[in-house]
């Protein structure tokens, strides 16, 4: 029943594709006739573009290559947008105007590669993010390319994430374009990526551990005595994007390790105000907390180390 | 050695503040107007100064390298080559060089032949540092061996006050570490629509962490010490592809493989407390050592095959297939590293034979049946099949007693799961600015060897987002999801994890009414919402929010653990640009995480049920984070390329408040904890000043200061605990001001 179903969908959509407008006119002077009102000095200025990849006559296969119409490449068939000075509007509009569907279709035409194999009914997708909405196609450095620009790019819509880079427990990415105490040595990409993926939270592996392990391999083991929730998922006790308790844990120690942990004598007991200065330096609540002595939270390789001390 | 160093560094800044001047008065002559070379785009760049710190700070340096008072070489360029847009060329290239002079530095070099290849090699270090106010006693740091000094005293039965000589013996240490990383990154297309790519990753880490090493068992005898324990690893990633791509049909295949190599595979330390009951004779003071492993080196490869097809320009089907495995296979070590403990039982394998074979699979289905009408159907596996052999381990507790006998053995829970998903998602463009959506999700979980062997979920989610108005847009999102697993059975590893017969059915060790947050029954609720408004140009203002709950073993008030947990967050943006060059920028945002928590102290069959010995932990970070920016770009253009000035101020603040409640039952003497605080503001003033059309100078002054405060630290010595030995580290905290000046010379 299902496959019925996927088949009359798509004969549907085979259906609904061929009632597709015949195509209007280019107008054959691209780029120079459409920079003479986009140039430096005009109005939503353009020149930029001569500067980027996208412009590169000699390779074939960019809108500039020969044939491929350049600037109406992308903006689509636009003689009587030139025709007109502009009171008519170009072939193509990349605004609110025109389905997220069809802008991410004509950039799509061209950018075939591994990295947007999975961007159909991704989340970004889904949401109606567009690829102009990221990428500035006409500047010839794209600040959402560049290491130290691109997190700026994704605090435009990630905005708690903004604000957990500026904890104290966080993974170096930059959150301010000026200050040099906030250089980003990582970006967003290292992770995520924003095309779509097979993995959650549109990361680069199929799952959150087998992305940390990009960075932290020897958390991958297999271990002799594992942990389970961390031999499952990271972010049972880490938050990746920044954290005010050490090592980005979601949580206090040992607070956190007892939210699983009730077991009998000091597992279970009540750590409070009584146990820390100026009342007490209990051993379970100073320090490294439970890891003054269970130091292998990820898993231990060591044939006594049943309880993660070894 | 320190003072000539410094001198050095002096010598270097007044060198390199002089080079400007040097340089202006060269190119004093009148800008090239309108001639050919003033066109030409500068595409080289050299910035080339010194930072100044005004005093020793470690943790502001953490990621940057920019630790010690005084100065530091700043180095940065970029060279480029890049083809006229229409000379046919394709060839293009970039070297670019940051923060050089650091322990942050990175170099990146990329080639491109447009169209055929690209090649990319970037090397990065990352430093980490943690902490440099901590004190150790033990020699040998940063090997694998760590010894006591010759006059230490470890008397019988002590605690870490039984150290008399511990004052004298205490060294600084400096802990954290560096990564050094090379990444390079080849591909090229093999005809119009095949392409080729290979990615290789070798990354070193070096340094100092801190692990807790403890002797002992049971019974208030376990004794344990900080340790700055050595870190050297090596990792290297490679990834290579075949992808074949056109707008009807994508397919390719992919190998990923890691290899991990721990330069130190365990790290032992002398015990520094003297002999005491419970451990077997020989663990003390002076004779007895701790051994900890760790990270054994490991491996993994996975497989991916994939192919997609878009049947037309509104339907499409994919599959993501893959498959691999990780595996490990280090020699173990002995039951314990002290010679005078009783071994009787041989381990079970000297190499453990790990492996866990990992199976991933993805099949989507997207449709646009109607116009606007967008469909997506998804399902997914992910599966862990761990195959480590299930062993007897007939082990020594920590380094302190004779081995237990046979029916003691513990048997190695090598945990699997499965995760299944099946989802569906539509979205409707209803008219143009109306987009609406909704979906279900359905999950569901297959555990071995844990509490919970069945579960599932099921969400519900819907979405819209408007965008009609002019000058305003709107987007709200709900989701709500509900967990159910089929049955909680506490004591499963506990039972599976023993020799059968050994244990009753009915003995348990963690507490049969506590329910792990990961595995039990939740009900999660999602709420957000986003307002963007643009009333003109020079204005724009937006508004989010967002609202998560988890509430743990619903309707079941008698269940510990996790009980709630609630994350709220509301961001404020602004943006005022009243005339061209002048932007000021903003936002607020304001967060509170809540979460409640309970618990039983027991100790016996009688207290395990008894409520009077429930406890509770209520906790709330509140948050608030700021910025402010205003930038000033076109200050003096009137005046042509020399004399144009760029000038801005940042302002950045954030602090976390962090309070932990702890109540109980009458049999618990619990008391609120101190507040936990963490305050960040930073001040930054910077500006270019272009002397002429190759050279300017750049320069900033930034003040940061940070307030932390940490009951786990503050005021506690290394000697605080009785039985542990810390390293005495406090939270970190500075208040200091960082001055960068810079020449910048293009061409």
């Amino acid at each position: 029943m299902l496959l019925a179903g996927l088949l009359a969908l798509t004969a549907t959509c085979l259906a609904a594709d061929e009632g597709a407008a015949p195509p209007a006119e280019y107008s054959g002077m691209a780029p120079k006739i459409c920079l003479n009102c986009h140039g430096e000095k005009g109005a939503l200025p353009a020149h930029e573009i001569l500067m980027t990849p996208m412009a590169l006559t000699g390779d074939p296969n960019t809108p500039f290559g020969e044939g491929n119409h350049a600037c109406e490449g992308c903006h689509g068939p636009s003689k009587a947008h030139v025709m007109s000075m502009g009171r008519e509007a170009p072939g193509f509009l990349f605004d609110e105007t025109t389905a997220s569907e069809d802008q991410n279709a004509i950039c799509l035409d061209c950018h075939q590669q591994e990295t947007r194999f999975h961007w159909p009914g991704s989340t970004h997708n889904i949401e109606g993010v567009t690829c102009v909405s990221c990428h500035s196609v006409h500047q010839p450095d794209d600040p959402v390319l560049a290491l130290e620009t691109q997190p700026q790019v994704c605090f435009q819509c990630h905005k708690e994430q903004r604000a957990q880079f500026l904890r104290q427990s966080r993974h170096p990415v930059q959150t301010s374009s000026n200050a040099y105490s906030h250089t980003g040595l990582l970006a967003c990409t290292d992770c995520h990526n924003p095309h779509g993926s097979d993995g959650p939270g549109l990361l680069r592996r199929n799952t959150i551990n087998e992305q940390c392990y990009d960075c932290h391999a020897e958390k991958r083991g297999p271990y002799l005595w594992e942990h389970q929730p961390a031999r499952e998922d990271c972010t049972n006790c880490h938050t990746p994007h920044g954290s005010n308790h050490p090592n980005m844990l979601v949580a206090r120690s040992p607070w956190l390790c007892q939210q699983c942990h009730a077991a009998p004598f000091h597992p279970s007991s009540a750590y409070s105000g009584v146990d820390v200065p100026p009342n007490d330096f209990d051993q379970r609540v100073v320090g490294k907390a439970c890891m003054n002595c269970h130091n292998q939270v990820h898993g231990s390789n060591h044939p006594s180390g049943i309880r993660l001390t070894r | 050695m320190k003072n000539t160093r410094a001198s050095f560094r002096q010598l270097l800044f007044s060198a390199l503040l002089a080079l400007p001047l040097g340089a202006a008065a060269q190119e004093a002559a009148p800008d090239e107007e309108d001639t050919e070379e003033s066109k030409r785009q500068l595409e080289q760049e050299f910035s080339i100064g010194a930072y100044y710190l005004d005093e020793d700070a470690y943790r502001f340096g953490k990621y940057t390298g920019l630790t010690d008072e005084g100065y530091e070489p700043l180095i940065d360029f970029r060279l480029e080559s890049r083809p006229e847009w229409d000379s046919g060329e394709t060839r293009s290239w970039r070297l670019q060089g940051w923060r050089l002079g650091l322990d942050s530095r990175r170099v990146e070099f990329d080639f491109r032949d447009q169209g055929t290849q690209h090649f990319n090699a970037d090397y990065r270090e990352i430093p980490n540092n943690r902490f440099n106010d901590g004190m150790t006693p033990f020699l040998g740091v940063g090997t694998g061996v760590m010894d006591l000094p010759a006059n230490w005293v470890g008397p019988p039965g002590g605690t870490t006050s039984s150290f008399a000589t511990l004052e004298e013996n205490l060294a600084p240490i400096d802990v954290g570490w560096e990564r050094q990383r090379l990444d390079l990154a080849y591909d090229r297309n093999v005809g119009r629509q095949w392409t080729f790519s290979i990615d290789w990753r070798h990354e070193e880490k070096d340094g100092l962490r801190t692990f807790g090493g403890v002797i002992g068992n049971s019974g208030g005898n376990p004794r344990a010490v900080v340790l700055p324990a050595p870190m050297d690893w090596e990792t290297d990633i490679m990834e290579a592809a075949f992808h074949f791509g056109n707008p009807r049909y994508q397919f390719g295949v992919a190998l990923y493989a890691s290899w991990f190599d721990n330069g130190e595979k365990s790290a032992s330390w002398q015990n520094p407390y003297g002999q005491r009951s419970g451990w077997a004779p020989g663990v003390g003071f002076p004779d007895g050592y701790g051994l900890y492993s760790l990270e054994p080196d490991n491996q993994a490869m996975q497989v991916r095959l994939y192919g997609g097809i878009n049947f037309s320009a509104t339907s499409r089907l994919s599959a993501d297939l893959s498959f691999g495995t990780m595996d490990q296979d280090d020699r173990l070590f002995d039951y314990s590293v002290n010679p005078a403990l009783n071994v009787d039982i041989p381990l079970p394998a000297e190499v453990l034979d790990a492996e866990i074979e990992t199976l991933h699979a993805n099949i989507r289905y997207t449709a646009r049946p109607l116009d606007g009408l967008g469909l997506v159907f998804n399902y997914s596996l992910d599966e862990r099949e761990n195959d480590t052999p299930r062993l007897v381990w007939v082990y020594i507790g920590g380094d302190s007693q004779n081995q237990k006998d046979p029916e003691e053995g513990r048997i190695n829970l090598p945990y699997s799961y499965e995760k299944e998903q099946i989802d569906l998602t539509a979205t409707w463009r209803a008219t143009r600015g109306l987009r609406l959506k909704g979906g279900v999700e359905y999950r569901d979980y297959n555990r071995e060897y844990s509490e919970v062997v069945d579960a599932d979920e099921t969400e519900v989610f819907a979405g819209i987002h408007f965008n009609r108005w002019e000058h305003a847009s709107l987007s709200l999102d709900f989701a709500t999801s509900e967990r159910d697993v089929d049955e909680y059975i506490g004591n499963r590893p506990f039972l599976l994890s023993h020799i059968p017969g050994t244990v009753d059915e009915d003995d348990f060790e963690n507490l049969p009414a506590m329910r792990k947050y990961n595995q039990t029954d939740r009900d999660r609720d999602e709420y957000r919402v986003r307002a963007d408004f643009f009333p003109s140009p020079k204005f724009n203002f937006a508004i989010a929010g967002s609202w998560f709950e988890d509430e743990y073993n619903p309707g079941a008030d008698d269940l510990l653990g996790l009980n709630q947990a609630e994350v709220k967050s509301v961001s404020f943006d602004v943006g005022f640009y009243p005339v061209e060059g002048v932007n000021l920028t903003g936002f607020y945002t304001v967060e509170s995480y809540d979460a409640d928590q309970s618990s039983r102290s027991w100790a016996s069959a009688s207290s395990a049920v008894d409520p009077d010995r429930n406890w509770f932990v209520t906790s709330e970070d509140d948050v608030d984070t700021w910025n402010v920016s205003l930038v000033f770009d076109q200050l003096g253009k009137d005046k042509g390329v020399g004399g144009h000035i760029e000038l801005g101020m940042d302002y950045t603040y954030s602090k976390v408040k962090s309070d932990m409640d702890v109540t109980g039952g009458t049999s618990i003497n619990a008391a609120p904890l101190p507040t936990l605080i963490s305050q960040m503001e930073s001040w930054t003033v910077f500006g270019l000043f272009q002397i002429n059309r190759r050279s300017a100078i750049r320069l900033s002054y930034e003040k940061q200061e940070l307030r932390t405060s940490d009951f786990a630290l503050d005021d506690v010595p290394v000697d605080g605990p009785s039985n542990v030995l810390l390293l005495g580290q406090a939270a970190a905290n500075y208040d200091l001001s960082l001055v960068m000046a810079a020449y910048v010379y293009r061409y």
